[in-house]
C-alpha cells in the first residue's frame, strides 16, 4: 500500500513536471511550409525575375478585353447592344456607347485598378531591388520596371488625367493635375531609355525596349495638345525618327499575318506587343466576342461556341472603302458562305425565330432554312433606352464582325481564350504618327511627307496610293483602316476633336469633360485623398 | 523549445505504442481474468452462503430479466432469471452485491447477515438527465448556473442521417440547424443567431467528442451517441476561449460502466423518396405553349422527357450498428461497429460509412489510477452531383430524348450553362474518400481524494482522396477527351490536455476548481495533386493517370491543386471556480487564455473569462409553502469568448503566390506576386454574451422548463476589406473591423400530461426568438465602408447584381433587389426606380432592401406515446418570420425565353409578353415560414422473459410526411448559414421524405 501511495507521488510529481516543460511552451511560431512568405522569398537573384514576372502577368489581364472596351466601347468603333436583357450587365456597355458613364460603372473601375495594379507592382518589385548594389545590372532592372510604370502611367494620363504620382512603394500622394502627369512620364522615360534594351528579338519580344520608349514618346508628344494645351509635333517626329533610323523595323508584307493566333516574335513591325496564351495567359477572347455561334464548324472551334456580342457601326465599317484593300477583308459581312465561297451555311428556324416581329400567319413548325446573313445596320427593338436588339436570328446577325485577330482553332474551349498576341505601338503607327504630326506642322525629315508615309501603308495593304497630302480626316479614316480593333479610336478620336459627335445609337453631343473618365466612386471611397474629375 | 518537442514526441511515441499493443489489449484482459476466476474460486470452497432475490424495476415493479449480479472484487456472480430471480454463493459475509443492469442505476448492497436480497433497481434516464458535460468534467443539472441544453439519445431525431448533428434538429432552442437532402452533405448550423461574416467553419459550433475538443463529428456513429450537451451562452462556453463564440456541442458516447456487459445491435432499413418537386410543362405542353406564340422549341427530336425523373431515383438506405461492452469493475471495453449506406435521391449521389471504436479503460493502485485508450476509425466515401444538374433537371427542354438514336447523350452546347443533366451524372464523376482516426489516450490520477489530475494525449489523422473524372463526352470539360483530377491530402491534428480538478466541500461551502493547460497543433492539406486529360479510353476513369497524354491542357489549379499546407498552433491555459453556499447560492467563474499562431505578432494572445451565478429559490425557506412548485432557480451570466475557426494559420502575414504565367526571354515562367496583406494586428472575433435563464419545475417535475434571454454581441468581425493598391501591396485588407449583434429569448416546455399504468404522454416544446442586427462594418481605418452588398447570384441579365445587403442597422440575410410594380399594358414586368417612377429598366441604384432572411422564431414540438408494448411518437417543427428568395422560379419563369429553356406551369398563368419575368424582384421574396411533420415513429417493445435477451424493439419512422408553407419552391427549408441565408437558387438538393424499418436488440 505504501510502495503504492509513493508511486503514485513519483507519477504525480512526474507528471506535474510535464505539465510545467508544457507550460513553458507557449511559442506560436509556424514557418511557412508551403508557401512564399518574406521568410523565403525573394532571397536569390533568380528570385527578382520570378517577382518581377507579376508586371507581365498584370499587363494582359485586362488589356484585351476591359482596357480595349473603354477604348473601343466609347466610341463608333464596336458595340455590345443588350439582346432581349442578355449583355446588358448593368448597362456598363451601354453606358460608353452613350457617353453617359458615371463613376461607378465597372469598366471606368476595371481599368483605374488594372493600372494601378501595374503601377504599384512596378513599385512593390523596384523596394524588393533596393538591397541590389548599385551598378549597371540594377540600372537595367529599374529601367525594365519604371519603362512599364509609364506605360501603366500613359493609360492613366489618357484616361483619367488627374492621377496620383506614386514613385516609389508606399508613396500616398494626393492626384496631380494632368500636365504633371505628363511631365513624369516624360522625364522617366528620357531618364531610362538609355539603359532598356535595343535588340529585337525573341528575347525583348513583349517586355520593354529603347524603341517603345520611342514609341511611347511619340505617342506622348503627338497628343501634347491635348495632354497639357501645347502641341510638341516636332518632338513626336524627333521620336518616330529613332524608330524608323534603327532599321530595325518593317511593314509585314502580309497584313493579315499580323493579327494570327501564331502571331510573335517573328512579326517584323511590332515594337511592343502583349503576349497571350490560350491556356497559360489569358485575357483575349476576340473570337468569343466577335463570332457567331454558327460558324464555329468554319472556323474550326470546335464544340463551344462563341458569344456572339460584339460588332462595329456601319458608319465605322463604311470607312473600309478603298478598291483592293486587304483590310477591309479583317470583316466579315452579308450571306455566309464555306471557304468555298459558295456553299452557303444555314440554319433551321421559323419566321418568328428569325424575326421575333414577325406578324404573318402563325404556322407553328420549323418553316424556314435561313442563309447565315450578317447585315451592315443595326437597329433596336423595345425600349430604345435598353439599346436592345431583340434575340432573335436577324438581331444576332446584326452588325459587321472583325476576324482581325483571326479566330483561333487552338483556343481554350472552356474560358474561350485566344492565342493572337496584342499589339501595341507598331511600325505602322510610327509611320502614320509622323505622316500626322508633319500634316499638323512639324517639319519634314529624311525626305519622308505624309504622301510618301502614308503610301507605304496603302502599298502594304494593296490599297490605291494616294498623290497629295492627305487631309487631317482623311489621315484619320486611314488610321480606322490600318488600326481597327487596336483600341486607338477613342484616343485617335479625342485628338481629331470627334470623340463627343454623334453616332448610331449616340443621340446627344457629350461634355467635353467626357474626354476624361471619372476617378472610380469606389476608389474615391477607398481613398479620400482622390479628387473627382471635372463634370463628375 | 527543443525540449517540449522531445517531450511531445514521448507522448506522441507512447500513444502510437498503446495503438500498436491495443490489438493484444482483448486476450490480455481474458488472461487476466481467468487468473482472478481461479484465484476466488480458491477462497469460495472455504465457507458458503446461498443468497437469493429477486429483482425489479423501482418504478414499475416489472421483473427485471438479466441484472448482473457480482460480488465485489471477485468475478462470481451471476444473472437473473426471466422471473426476475437469481441464486448466488457468497464466500464472506461482509461481501458486497453489486447489481447492474443497462439503463439502471447500477446498486450495491452489502449482505450482512441477509440471505434473501429483493432489489429494486432504479432506472437510470433520470440520473443521466441530471448530470451534465460541462468541459473539463461534469456538474449536476442543478448546479449549472449557464445556459446548457442536454439531448439525450431517446430524446434525438430519427432518421438517415450522414450527420449526427442533424439528430439535434429542432431539440435545443436557439440551435438553427437546415439540413438537405444531400446524403454528401453537412447541415449548417447557426447557434443565437449568426455572429461573424466569415463562412463554413467560422459558423458552426465547436465540437468536443469524448472530451477531445475538435474531434471529427462524421466519426461518431449516431448509435453510439448517449447525449450531446449543446452549450449554449457565453458563460459556459468561455472555457473553450477562442474557438467557441459559436457554442460548444459536446458528444458522449456509450461506454461500459464498471464492467456492465452489454450487446446492442441496431439496424434498419429506409426508403428515400423525393418529396417535392417543381411542377414542368411536357414535352406537349411546351410545343403547344410555344406554338400559341409561333415560336418552336430550339431543340425537339420528337422527345418526351421528364428531366427530374430521368436524375432522381427511390434512395434505398441502410445502417447496422453493433456494440459490445463490459469488463470488470477495474476493466472495462466497449467496442462499436457501424455501417451506414446513404443513397442520395439524385442518381449516383451517395454516402457510404464504416465506423469501427473501441475502448478500453484499467484501474489500478486501488483504482487512484485510471488509464484509458480509444481508438476510432471512421472511412467515408461519398460521390458527389454537380450542381448544374439541379438547375438543368428542370430548365433542359423536355422535347429532347436523353440518347440521341446512335446512343449518345443528346446535347447543346450553344446554351450556356445548358447540359443534359443525365449525362452530367454519367460522364462527370467527382468521388471523396475520407479516412478518420483518432487515437486517444488518457489518464486519471486521483492524488487525493479532493485532488483529481487528468491528461489525455490525441492524435487524429484524416486522409482525403479525391477523384474526378470527366468523361470524352463530357461537355464540362468539352474536347478534353477524357479529364481525371486525383488528390490524396492528409489533416493531422495533434493534441495534449493536463488539467487538475479540486473539489472539496467544507460546511455549507462547496469547492470546485480546475486549471488546465493545453497544446494542440493541427497540420492540413499534406499531399498532392495531379491531373491528365486525353485519354485513351474512359473505361479506367482517373485510375492511371499516365494514360492521358494533354497534362498542359489542364488547368494549373487544376493539375496541381491549390491547397497549402497549412499549420496552426494553439496553446491555451484554463481555470474555472465553481463555488456553492448552502446548496442555495452558486458561482462559476471561468478564464481561458488562448495562444494561437493564426493571429497578427500583436495579437496572438488572448484572454476570455466569464462569470456567472445562479440562486437556487427552491430551496429558500419561503418555497416551503409552495407544495406545487418543485424547482426553481435562477441564473445570470456574462461571459466572452472567441471565434476563430476556419482560419488559414498564415491569415496575417504577407504572401506570395504564383500570379500568373509570363512570358520572358522567349519562355513561358511562373511569375510570383504578392497574394495578401500583411496584418500584424489581426485577431480574433470576439462574443461578449449575457445571459439570464429561470429553470422551473411544477407539480412533482411532471412539468418543467426553463426560460432564457441573452444578448450577445460580437465585435472585431473579420472581412477582406478592399484597401486602396495606391497604399497597400495587395488589393484587399483581413482586418478586424464590424460589429454584429444577436438578441433574443428561448423557452423550454417538457410536460408529462397523461401518465398512468398502462398510458403515458409526454411532451416538450421549445421556441426561440432572436434578432440579429449588423451593428457596424466601419471603423477608423474604414470609415466610410457602411454596407457590403453580397449574393451576386448571377442568372440572365443579373450577373453582377446583388440580392442582398450586409448594412449596418439591418440584420445578415437582408434582401436588396428590385421592387416590382406590376406589369404594363403589353404584360411586362415594371420595377420602381429610386425616383418612385415605374421603368421596364433599372439599375442597382434602384434596388431596395425587402426583408430578410433570419426567422423570428423557431420551434419544435415533440410527443410521445407509450400504451403498454406500444410507443407512438412524432415531433413537428418549423420556423416563421422569415423571408426565401425564390431564384429558382424566377430564372425558371423566364416566359420569353421558353424555345430555349422549358417553363414551369406556374409560367402558364404569366403573360408570354413578359420580357421582364425572370428578373429577381420583390415578387419572388416569399415567406419561409414553415411547419413539418419531421418525423413520426411507431414502435413495439417485445416482453421477452428469456435472460438471453434484454430488450428488443421494432419500430416504423416516417420522416418529412408533410410540410404546411405558402412557399412555392421545392422547400422552404433553404440553408440559413452562411452571410448570405435564405436564397434558393437552382442550388436545391431536392428534399426527402423517409421511410424506415428499424430494429434494436440489447442482449
Amino acid at each position: 500500500m505504501i510502495t503504492n501511495i509513493s508511486v503514485i507521488k513519483k507519477l504525480a510529481g512526474a507528471v506535474i513536471l510535464v505539465a510545467a516543460l508544457f507550460t513553458n511552451c507557449t511559442k506560436l511560431d509556424i514557418k511557412a511550409e508551403s508557401e512564399l512568405t518574406p521568410d523565403n522569398f525573394p532571397t536569390k537573384a533568380s528570385d527578382f525575375e520570378a517577382a518581377k514576372g507579376i508586371i507581365y502577368t498584370i499587363l494582359p489581364a485586362n488589356y484585351a478585353i476591359d482596357y480595349w472596351r473603354l477604348e473601343s466601347l466609347s466610341t463608333d468603333e464596336a458595340l455590345i447592344p443588350a439582346r432581349d436583357g442578355n449583355w446588358d450587365d448593368g448597362g456598363q456597355y451601354r453606358e460608353l456607347h452613350k457617353h453617359t458613364w458615371t463613376p461607378d460603372n465597372a469598366i471606368v473601375n476595371t481599368v483605374w485598378t488594372y493600372s494601378f495594379n501595374g503601377i504599384i507592382a512596378c513599385n512593390r518589385v523596384m523596394s524588393m531591388f533596393d538591397a541590389v548594389p548599385e551598378g549597371t545590372l540594377k540600372n537595367q532592372q529599374f529601367a525594365e520596371l519604371r519603362m512599364m510604370r509609364a506605360f501603366f502611367y500613359f493609360i492613366l494620363l489618357d484616361n483619367y488625367g488627374n492621377v496620383p504620382l506614386l514613385k516609389k512603394f508606399g508613396d500616398d500622394t494626393p492626384t496631380s493635375p494632368r500636365a504633371e502627369v505628363f511631365a513624369f512620364i516624360e522625364s522617366e522615360v528620357k531618364e531610362i531609355a538609355p539603359f532598356l534594351p535595343r535588340a529585337k528579338n525573341s528575347v525583348t519580344y513583349g517586355r520593354p525596349t529603347v524603341w517603345m520608349a520611342h514609341a511611347l514618346l511619340a505617342k506622348l508628344y503627338l497628343n501634347a495638345l491635348v495632354y497639357k494645351g501645347a502641341g510638341m509635333y516636332t518632338e513626336a517626329v524627333a521620336q518616330c525618327d529613332s524608330v524608323i533610323k534603327s532599321g530595325l523595323f518593317s511593314l509585314d508584307a502580309d497584313y493579315k499575318s499580323m493579327f494570327l493566333p501564331t502571331n510573335g516574335p517573328a512579326v517584323k513591325e511590332f515594337i511592343f506587343a502583349i503576349v497571350y496564351d490560350a491556356f497559360k495567359i489569358t485575357g483575349n477572347s476576340f473570337t468569343r466576342y466577335d463570332l457567331t455561334p454558327e460558324l464555329k464548324t468554319k472556323y474550326g472551334l470546335g464544340t463551344k461556341s462563341p458569344s456572339n456580342s460584339m460588332k462595329t457601326l456601319p458608319e465605322y465599317f463604311d470607312k473600309f472603302n478603298l478598291a483592293g484593300d486587304v483590310r477591309t477583308s479583317t470583316w466579315i459581312v452579308g450571306k455566309q458562305f464555306e471557304f468555298d465561297g459558295k456553299t452557303p451555311i444555314t440554319v433551321k428556324t421559323t419566321y418568328k425565330g428569325l424575326n421575333q416581329d414577325y406578324a404573318g400567319p402563325l404556322s407553328g413548325g420549323r418553316d424556314t432554312i435561313w442563309q447565315l446573313e450578317l447585315t451592315k445596320a443595326i437597329w433596336l427593338r423595345y425600349d430604345p433606352s435598353k439599346m436592345d436588339t431583340g434575340n432573335d436570328f436577324l438581331s444576332q446577325y446584326m452588325g459587321a464582325r472583325s476576324i482581325k485577330f483571326y479566330p483561333d482553332p487552338n483556343w481554350d474551349p472552356n474560358t474561350r481564350s485566344d492565342n493572337n498576341d496584342f499589339p501595341v505601338y507598331r511600325y505602322a503607327d510610327i509611320l502614320m504618327m509622323k505622316a500626322e504630326a508633319i500634316l499638323r506642322g512639324a517639319g519634314a525629315t529624311n525626305g519622308d511627307t505624309p504622301v510618301t508615309l502614308v503610301n507605304q501603308i496603302r502599298t502594304r495593304a494593296k490599297a490605291p496610293v494616294i498623290s497629295a497630302n492627305p487631309t487631317l480626316d482623311e489621315l484619320l479614316d486611314e488610321r480606322v483602316r490600318e488600326f481597327a480593333w487596336e483600341a486607338w479610336r477613342r484616343n485617335d478620336l479625342i485628338r481629331f476633336g470627334k470623340y463627343s459627335n454623334l453616332w448610331l445609337f449616340k443621340d446627344a453631343v457629350s461634355d467635353k469633360n467626357h474626354e476624361l473618365f471619372p476617378v472610380p466612386g469606389n476608389q474615391l471611397k477607398l481613398n479620400p485623398k482622390l479628387v473627382q474629375n471635372p463634370g463628375y | 523549445m527543443k525540449q517540449t518537442n522531445l517531450l511531445f514526441l514521448l507522448v506522441i511515441i507512447s500513444l502510437f505504442g498503446s495503438i500498436a499493443t491495443a490489438s493484444n489489449a482483448p486476450s490480455n484482459l481474458d488472461n487476466k481474468n481467468t487468473s482472478v476466476l481461479t484465484g476466488t474460486e480458491g477462497i469460495a470452497a472455504e465457507q458458503q452462503t446461498m443468497i437469493n432475490g429477486t429483482v425489479t424495476d423501482a418504478n414499475t415493479g416489472e421483473l427485471i430479466v438479466g441484472v448482473n449480479i457480482v460480488v465485489e472484487g471477485t468475478m462470481i456472480g451471476t444473472t437473473s432469471d426471466i422471473n426476475g430471480k437469481y441464486s448466488l454463493n457468497v464466500a464472506q459475509k461482509n461481501a458486497t452485491l453489486i447489481f447492474s443492469f443497462v439503463g439502471y442505476i447500477t446498486d450495491k448492497i452489502k449482505i450482512g447477515n441477509q440471505t434473501v436480497i429483493n432489489l429494486k433497481l432504479k432506472p437510470e434516464v433520470l440520473n443521466i438527465e441530471g448530470v451534465v458535460v460541462v468541459g473539463y468534467g461534469t456538474l449536476k443539472k442543478k448546479d449549472i448556473t449557464g445556459s446548457i441544453t442536454t439531448v439525450s439519445a431517446s430524446e434525438m431525431n430519427k432518421g438517415v442521417y450522414s450527420s449526427p448533428a442533424a439528430m439535434l434538429q429542432g431539440k435545443v432552442p436557439g440551435l438553427n440547424i437546415t439540413a438537405s437532402g444531400d446524403p454528401t452533405a453537412t447541415p449548417s448550423i447557426t447557434l443565437r443567431g449568426p455572429s461573424t461574416l466569415r463562412t463554413g467553419a467560422a459558423m458552426e459550433p465547436f465540437y468536443v467528442i469524448d472530451g477531445v475538443p475538435g474531434a471529427s463529428i462524421e466519426s461518431v456513429a449516431n448509435e453510439d451517441i448517449v447525449t450531446m450537451d449543446v452549450l449554449r451562452d457565453a458563460s459556459s462556453t468561455a472555457i473553450y476561449g477562442s474557438r467557441a463564440a459559436n457554442g460548444v456541442i459536446m458528444i458522449t458516447t456509450k461506454r461500459s460502466k464498471d464492467g456492465q456487459s452489454y450487446v446492442n445491435f441496431s439496424s434498419y432499413v429506409a426508403v428515400e423518396n423525393v418529396s417535392h418537386r417543381i411542377d414542368m410543362l411536357s414535352a406537349t405542353e411546351l410545343r403547344d405553349y410555344l406554338k400559341k406564340v409561333n415560336k418552336v422549341p430550339f431543340d425537339d427530336n420528337g422527345g418526351n422527357t421528364n428531366w427530374q425523373d430521368e436524375v432522381t431515383r427511390t434512395g434505398i438506405s441502410q445502417s447496422h450498428n453493433l456494440s459490445f461492452g463490459g469488463g470488470t469493475d477495474k476493466t472495462t471495453y466497449g467496442v462499436s461497429i457501424k455501417y451506414l449506406e446513404n443513397q442520395g435521391v439524385i442518381k449516383t449521389s451517395s454516402l457510404d460509412r464504416w465506423i469501427g471504436r473501441m475502448n478500453v479503460e484499467q484501474k489500478a493502485f486501488n483504482d487512484k489510477l485510471t488509464v484509458g485508450f480509444n481508438l476510432t476509425n471512421a472511412t467515408t466515401n461519398k460521390q458527389f452531383v454537380r450542381a448544374e444538374v439541379y438547375a438543368n433537371m428542370h430548365k433542359y427542354l423536355p422535347t429532347v430524348s436523353v440518347f440521341k438514336p446512335d446512343g449518345t447523350y443528346f446535347e447543346n452546347t450553344q446554351n450556356s450553362n445548358y447540359y443534359n443533366p443525365v449525362a452530367m451524372l454519367n460522364n462527370d464523376l467527382n468521388f471523396l474518400k475520407t479516412i478518420n482516426q483518432l487515437a486517444n489516450i488518457t489518464l486519471k490520477i486521483n492524488i487525493m481524494p479532493w485532488l483529481t489530475y487528468n491528461a489525455s494525449a490525441s492524435l487524429q489523422t484524416t486522409e482525403n482522396q479525391n477523384n474526378q473524372y470527366s468523361k470524352a463526352a463530357s461537355t464540362l470539360h468539352l474536347s478534353a477527351n477524357g479529364y481525371a483530377i486525383r488528390s490524396e491530402y492528409t489533416n493531422k491534428s495533434t493534441l495534449a490536455e493536463n488539467y487538475f480538478t479540486f473539489d472539496k466541500t467544507y460546511g455549507m461551502h462547496s469547492v470546485k476548481v480546475l486549471a488546465g493547460y493545453s497544446w494542440q497543433e493541427d497540420k492540413i492539406n499534406d499531399g498532392f495533386q495531379n491531373a491528365n486529360s486525353n485519354f485513351i479510353s474512359d473505361d479506367l476513369l482517373f485510375n492511371n493517370l499516365s494514360l492521358g497524354s494533354s497534362p498542359d491542357k489542364v488547368t494549373t489549379a487544376d493539375r496541381f491543386g491549390t491547397a497549402t499546407i497549412q499549420t496552426l498552433r494553439i496553446i491555451s491555459f484554463y481555470s474555472r471556480l465553481n463555488y456553492q453556499l448552502n446548496n442555495k447560492y452558486l458561482l462559476q467563474a471561468t478564464i481561458r487564455r488562448d495562444g494561437s499562431s493564426a493571429f497578427g505578432a500583436n495579437h496572438q494572445w488572448g484572454t476570455f473569462p466569464s462569470a456567472s451565478v445562479g440562486w437556487k429559490i427552491i430551496n429558500e425557506p419561503f418555497m416551503s409553502n409552495l407544495k406545487s412548485v418543485s424547482d426553481l432557480k435562477l441564473r445570470v451570466g456574462y461571459g466572452i469568448s472567441g471565434n476563430s475557426l476556419g482560419f488559414d494559420p498564415m491569415i496575417s502575414r504577407l504572401k506570395y503566390g504564383v500570379t500568373g504565367t509570363t512570358y520572358i526571354n522567349g519562355v513561358q515562367l511562373q511569375a510570383v506576386g504578392v497574394t495578401q496583406n500583411e496584418n500584424p494586428d489581426l485577431k480574433w472575433e470576439s462574443t461578449a454574451m449575457a445571459n439570464v435563464g429561470l429553470d422551473f419545475g411544477f407539480l412533482d417535475n411532471r412539468i418543467t422548463g426553463t426560460i432564457e434571454a441573452y444578448s450577445k454581441q460580437t465585435s472585431d468581425l473579420i472581412w477582406n476589406y478592399p484597401v486602396s493598391t495606391t497604399k497597400y501591396l495587395y488589393s484587399s485588407l483581413i482586418a478586424n473591423v464590424g460589429k454584429i449583434s444577436n438578441k433574443g429569448i428561448e423557452l423550454q416546455i417538457n410536460a408529462t400530461p397523461v401518465k398512468t399504468h398502462d398510458f403515458q404522454w409526454t411532451t416538450s416544446f421549445n421556441i426561440s426568438h432572436n434578432v440579429n442586427k449588423v451593428v457596424s462594418l466601419s471603423n477608423d481605418l474604414f470609415p466610410t465602408f457602411t454596407e457590403i452588398r453580397t449574393a451576386g447570384i448571377g442568372g440572365k441579365g443579373q450577373s453582377g447584381n446583388p440580392a442582398q445587403i450586409l448594412k449596418e442597422g439591418e440584420p445578415i440575410g437582408t434582401f436588396f433587389v428590385r421592387q416590382y410594380a406590376g406589369r404594363n399594358v403589353q404584360g411586362i414586368s415594371l420595377f420602381y426606380k429610386a425616383n418612385g417612377d415605374t421603368s421596364k429598366v433599372v439599375t442597382v441604384e434602384d434596388f431596395k432592401q425587402s426583408g430578410n432572411a433570419q426567422p423570428k422564431f423557431m420551434f419544435g414540438w415533440n410527443n410521445t406515446f407509450t400504451y403498454k408494448n406500444f410507443d407512438f411518437s412524432f415531433f413537428l417543427r418549423g420556423v416563421s418570420g422569415n423571408k426565401i428568395l425564390n431564384a429558382t422560379l424566377a430564372s425558371l419563369n423566364d416566359v420569353n425565353n421558353a424555345s430555349n429553356n422549358n417553363i414551369p406551369k406556374f409560367s402558364l398563368g404569366e403573360p408570354a409578353t413578359d420580357i421582364n419575368s425572370f428578373y429577381n424582384s420583390t415578387r419572388y421574396i416569399e415567406n419561409g415560414s414553415y411547419i413539418r411533420m419531421d418525423n413520426a415513429t411507431l414502435g413495439y417493445n417485445f416482453k421477452i422473459r428469456s435472460a438471453k435477451i434484454k430488450s428488443a424493439r421494432l419500430y416504423i419512422t416516417s420522416n418529412n410526411l408533410f410540410v404546411i408553407t405558402k412557399y412555392r419552391g421545392i422547400d422552404p427549408e433553404i440553408n440559413l448559414g452562411g452571410i448570405e441565408p435564405g436564397i434558393d437558387n437552382n442550388n436545391f438538393y431536392p428534399k426527402t421524405r423517409t421511410f424506415m424499418l428499424g430494429i434494436n436488440l440489447n442482449l
